[in-house]
């Protein structure tokens, strides 16, 4: 019996040791570090088969989003319900994720040649996997809500004039400020730099615990919010063509300039991230806070003697008369499977949902924050009968009138040359360990903020730390051409 | 691995062999068959391939896997980060388990007098060690927290500070306080063990020792204190051993920042394997942790079998 | 005793008023140490913005049938180490500890392609198969010096009269090592509803995580829009410890006490 039992463990080990061995050598499928490397790699591999022919009979679609607050999904479900009733055939099950994983396992899917169905789109992946061949062309769908007439510019990916993912919605980052406080010191809401600085001056005041202007100075807010700021500078990290002009001294000005404003920050700036601009504005501590939508949807209920002191801006950070005005925002898209069963099907619901009250619906959830892409839904929520909405139209068309105007770091390589912004819908394919959360930018800000460095030697240290990622990245993919416009 | 189950089928010291019926053999083989199976798997396989995976590179795409010898090994020993993590990890370990101690011990010489309250307080007590660490970390950085939290407002209320401090924003003082956090957590578990021992401490022997004149120091020294040593000591390795590798509370709090300032050898792992994507030194360090780890542990053994010999 | 008690217990007597402060005051430039108009919506947000009952209940599952499956197991393997001194179980008990004191983090990325090779990725099923793995060194580490305390006589007794071996573990000493399971039980119970790391690494869709990971989520999402909410969380996650505790104190001191986690 022992002998028996000594065996069987043995062959379960030595089964274990090997199944674990291969399993290092090659599962890439689900790994996806280096985005266009998994993509690229498997293109060649996958024949991609749409089945066209007669969608009739039952049949079942997957929807796959991030969007997972429950008030989200409700209104999605019920969506679904009124598509299902018009199409008894037709089921949609919704599949949630986090952000986190959303390129992961969509790669997986994509790459194994499974049918993902209809799903949120990772931005910095849309290329790679147009040009792959994953998406299902979206151009007669686009063409059906309204085409170029109705979208706002920049809203939709395209690549070679065919639309591969339409938008739902994008959040709008301006200044929120006091009006209030503005008026008791005599200022006038800020248009530039110069008065920006002089307000938050201004403004700050220990005694009563008044700060003048809410800056993030933690990782992940960190590069996104200052991005805004060198692109009013007429600068960007990267020519379209992916070369780095982060190097050029005018960006370290813009570091000085901006770490300048943060001298009238709250107490703990330093820590900042996204929900602290928000509290630091609704507590009363900061005159000025950089936020979108949500601040203004938070106010009713967290801070509703400030509602009406309350108003928003666009980013002020220009310091030439030329300053291009840009500001922090990514389009959410969505997509559907190239290899997806049921193409027509996917494609008919997929303009059920963008367009119409749906979608204005679905951006309802959070409104204001959850600015649509398209000009009818725009004026349906500028309009939408709630209390919220009557009070603030005005913010609301704030942020529908500045929604052409969002960039994002990691999404748009080189939309800003000299003081022109024409958004490109490209990443530079090395920007995560400069981009995200934690990457080189954010820990530029936190040697300068917490470490205490001077601005000059942090600059270099990232400049020289980004020049290596790009050449690593690119010695590795001696393949990649730089797009092309 | 593979000898030591070989090794079955020759015991060489079974006692009760001669008792036992063949099924008897059968049932103890059944009866932890699931164990082993599920321990191995789901433990010591895993456990095995990390120390596998520290001697070779591993390609974080692909995870294509190169042999590179004590490359990873050589890499880790010459980052200063490494170095920083370990001296931040000494400092936590010994930072919270020399506060639980005093103070757990201190508290559980308190709830053993007999004092009115003393069972609602026990409880009480212990509360801190069921809190969760995600509530742990979401209260403290509550209470610290520069625009709501209380702890700046009654430092400023008091004319102490004139304006908020961000205590979490500082290296120093967010380690300290992690520190302070670990220390209110864990203290009850002290408490608990200490507690637990001194309920069954013999009568007899504090009754010789006051009939022999004895003031409460010296039955505290000679008497109680002997007879604590054992639990304090294996509770005293459990706490080192669980503080050393605590991952939860550390990262909750901080997420490892700012700039490194909470980034103990746990949460160094974390960082290289899954933001660095070194994967190779990320696996040599936590084999260094296991090291460590084990070398600790054989201390306090042979310091747990002194103190049990000195009580008989 | 009351400094120790103030000690413990005021920053959860905060968390819980702050929990029951109407977003408004907890806003409010200079706010009040009592809430002027104390609220469960806190609470009721909690439950209807985000997944919070489905983590619950997720997190409860998981910790039971982990609880469940590590005593049991547990109680076998420790009892057959305790009884049947054999060199090979004497060193899966030292591979145990060794696995005991295993840092939880240098298991993540191998046990994520483990999950894999088994299709278990983002699989609650996958989860719960690995903390009972893991657990179980905690749980057999307790209970086999609780089984050596239990005298050999007993079940000798017993087997004279004609009992099998299995039944006379199952009837006799199961019910005298019942404190020491209930206490492995309590330990192993908090221990796995608190659980983070894998459960925030090895669960990637909201609707399958748990309580920590998921709340988690809100914290390193930059998630944080109401405070009196998060509040409300941290109370009802440590609720249901705290009240499973104080049913079963008794045993926990008792268990710990007899010996239970001695080496």
């Amino acid at each position: 019996m022992k002998r028996v039992f000594s065996i069987v463990i043995l062959t379960a080990l030595v089964f274990l040791v090997a199944a674990c061995a291969s399993n290092n050598t090659n599962t890439n499928a689900n790994n996806t570090v280096e985005k266009v490397v998994v993509t690229k790699e498997v293109v060649k591999e996958v024949v991609v088969t749409p089945t066209p022919g007669p969608e009739t009979g039952p049949r079942t679609l997957t929807f796959f989003t991030t969007e997972a607050d429950p008030p989200q999904l409700d209104i999605l479900a019920e969506i679904i319900d009124e598509y299902h009733k018009d199409h008894p055939d037709v089921y949609i099950d919704v599949v949630t994720g986090t952000p986190a994983t959303r390129g992961e396992r969509i790669t997986t899917l994509l790459a194994a040649g499974a049918d993902a169905g209809i799903f949120e789109i990772e931005p910095s992946f849309s290329r790679d996997w147009a040009e792959a061949g994953y998406l299902l062309p979206l151009t007669d769908v686009f063409e059906a809500i309204g085409g170029e007439d109705e979208y706002i510019p920049g809203s939709y990916f395209q690549y070679k004039d065919t639309v591969y993912a339409l938008p739902y919605a994008t959040s709008v980052y301006g200044l929120w400020y006091r009006k209030d406080l503005f008026e008791e010191a005599g200022l006038k809401p800020p248009t530039n730099y110069d008065e920006v600085l002089a307000a938050a001056k201004a403004l700050t005041d220990p005694q009563k615990g008044i700060y003048g202007i809410s800056i993030p100075g933690s990782t992940n807010a960190s590069v996104n919010f200052f991005s805004t700021f060198l692109w009013q500078q007429c600068l960007d990290y990267y020519t379209p063509q992916g070369e780095l002009i982060f190097d050029k001294p005018e960006a370290l000005d813009a570091i000085k300039k901006w770490v300048a404003l943060t001298e009238y920050a709250p107490p703990g700036f330093e820590n900042y991230s996204w929900g602290d601009q928000i509290t630091a504005f609704v507590t009363g501590k900061a005159a000025m806070s950089v936020y979108a939508g949500r601040l203004g949807v938070r106010m009713p209920d967290q801070a509703p003697q400030l509602e009406d002191k309350a108003d928003i801006v666009r980013l002020p950070w220009g310091t030439r008369p030329d300053s291009p005005y840009v500001t922090y925002g990514s389009w959410s898209r969505i997509a559907i499977s190239a290899n997806t069963k049921y193409p027509e099907t996917a494609k008919d619901f997929l303009q059920f949902f963008l367009s119409g009250d749906r979608l204005a619906r679905y951006d309802a959830t959070v409104i204001g924050h959850m600015v649509p892409p398209t000009k009818s839904v725009a004026k349906m929520l500028e309009n939408w009968d709630s209390d919220y909405a009557k009070r603030h139209s005005d913010w609301l068309a704030f942020f529908n009138e500045n929604a052409a105007y969002t960039n994002h770091p990691d999404n748009n390589m080189g939309s800003v040359e000299g003081c022109n912004f024409v958004k490109k819908d490209y990443g530079p394919p090395w920007g995560g360990p400069i981009f995200s959360k934690g990457g080189i930018i954010d820990l530029m800000f936190q040697q300068i903020f917490v470490g205490g460095e001077d601005p000059e030697t942090a600059w270099k240290d990232a400049v020289a730390k980004m020049k290596d990622v790009q050449d690593e990245w690119l010695a590795a993919h001696p393949d990649w051409t730089p797009p092309t416009y | 691995m593979a000898s030591a189950f070989k090794k079955v089928r020759k015991p060489k010291s079974n006692r009760h062999r001669g008792q036992m019926a063949r099924s008897d053999h059968r049932l103890a083989i059944l009866m932890i068959s699931p164990a082993i199976l599920l321990v191995f798997v789901f433990a010591l396989l895993p456990m095995l391939q990390g120390l596998f995976a520290s001697f070779f590179q591993v390609e974080s795409a692909t995870l294509k896997m190169t042999f590179n010898g004590i490359d990873n090994y050589v890499w880790l020993f010459s980052k200063p980060l490494f170095w920083q993590s370990l001296w931040r990890s000494i400092l936590w370990v010994t930072g919270t388990t020399v506060f639980q101690f005093v103070l757990g011990i201190g508290i559980a010489l308190l709830l053993h007098q007999e004092l009115k309250g003393r069972n609602i307080a026990r409880g009480m007590v212990l509360f801190p060690y069921l809190i969760p660490a995600i509530v742990l970390s979401l209260t403290w950085r509550f209470i610290l927290d520069p625009t709501m939290g209380i702890f700046n407002r009654m430092l400023l209320d008091f004319g102490l500070i004139s304006r908020p401090i961000a205590f979490l924003s500082k290296p120093h003082t967010a380690l300290l306080f992690v520190i302070i956090a670990g220390i209110w957590k864990y203290t009850p578990f002290v408490v608990m063990m200490v507690l637990a021992r001194l309920q069954v401490i013999p009568v007899e022997l504090e009754e010789a020792a006051k009939l022999d004149g004895a003031n409460s120091w010296q039955l505290f020294r000679y008497i109680t204190w002997p007879w604590l040593l054992p639990v304090v000591i294996v509770t005293l390795l459990l706490r080192t051993i669980w503080t050393f590798r605590q991952f939860d509370i550390v990262y909750l709090f901080a997420f490892g920042g700012p700039l490194f300032g909470t980034t103990t050898l746990p949460v160094l792992v974390r960082y290289l394997a899954f933001d660095a994507k070194q994967i190779g030194p990320a696996a040599a360090t936590a084999t260094a942790m296991l090291v460590m780890l084990l070398v600790m542990s054989w201390g306090y053994f042979i310091l747990y079998n002194r103190a049990e010999k000195n009580l008989s | 005793m009351i400094l120790a008690i103030l000690w413990a217990t005021l920053p959860l007597i905060w968390v819980f008023i702050s929990s029951v402060r109407p977003d408004a005051e907890t806003y409010a430039f200079e706010q009040t140490f009592l809430p002027q108009n104390p609220t469960l919506e806190n609470y009721a947000t909690l439950f209807r913005v985000t997944r919070f009952g489905l983590w619950m209940r997720n997190s409860a599952v998981l910790s039971t049938i982990t609880t469940l499956a590590v005593i049991i197991l547990a109680a076998m393997a420790a009892y057959a180490m305790s009884r049947f001194r054999y060199r090979s179980f004497e060193i899966f008990g030292r591979m145990t500890l060794m696995a005991y004191m295993m840092p939880p983090i240098i298991l993540v990325v191998p046990l994520f392609f483990i999950l894999f090779k088994l299709h278990l990725t983002n699989s609650m099923i996958g989860l719960t198969l690995v903390y009972i793995g893991t657990r179980l060194p905690v749980g057999i580490w307790m209970l086999r010096s609780y089984f050596q305390g239990i005298p050999q006589e007993l079940e000798d007794a017993a087997m004279v009269d004609g009992t099998t071996r299995f039944q006379a573990f199952y009837k006799i000493i199961l019910p005298q090592a019942m404190p020491g399971m209930i206490a492995t039980g309590i330990f192993v119970f908090s221990v796995t509803w608190q659980e983070f790391l894998f459960a925030s690494i090895l669960i990637f869709s909201a609707q399958k995580t748990t309580l920590s990971a998921g709340v988690a989520s809100f914290l390193s999402e930059d998630w944080i829009y109401s405070w009196g909410v998060l509040m409300a969380a941290g109370v009802m996650i440590s609720l249901p410890l705290v009240l499973f505790y104080m049913f079963l104190q008794r045993y926990l001191i008792a268990g710990w006490g007899g010996g239970g986690l001695k080496g």
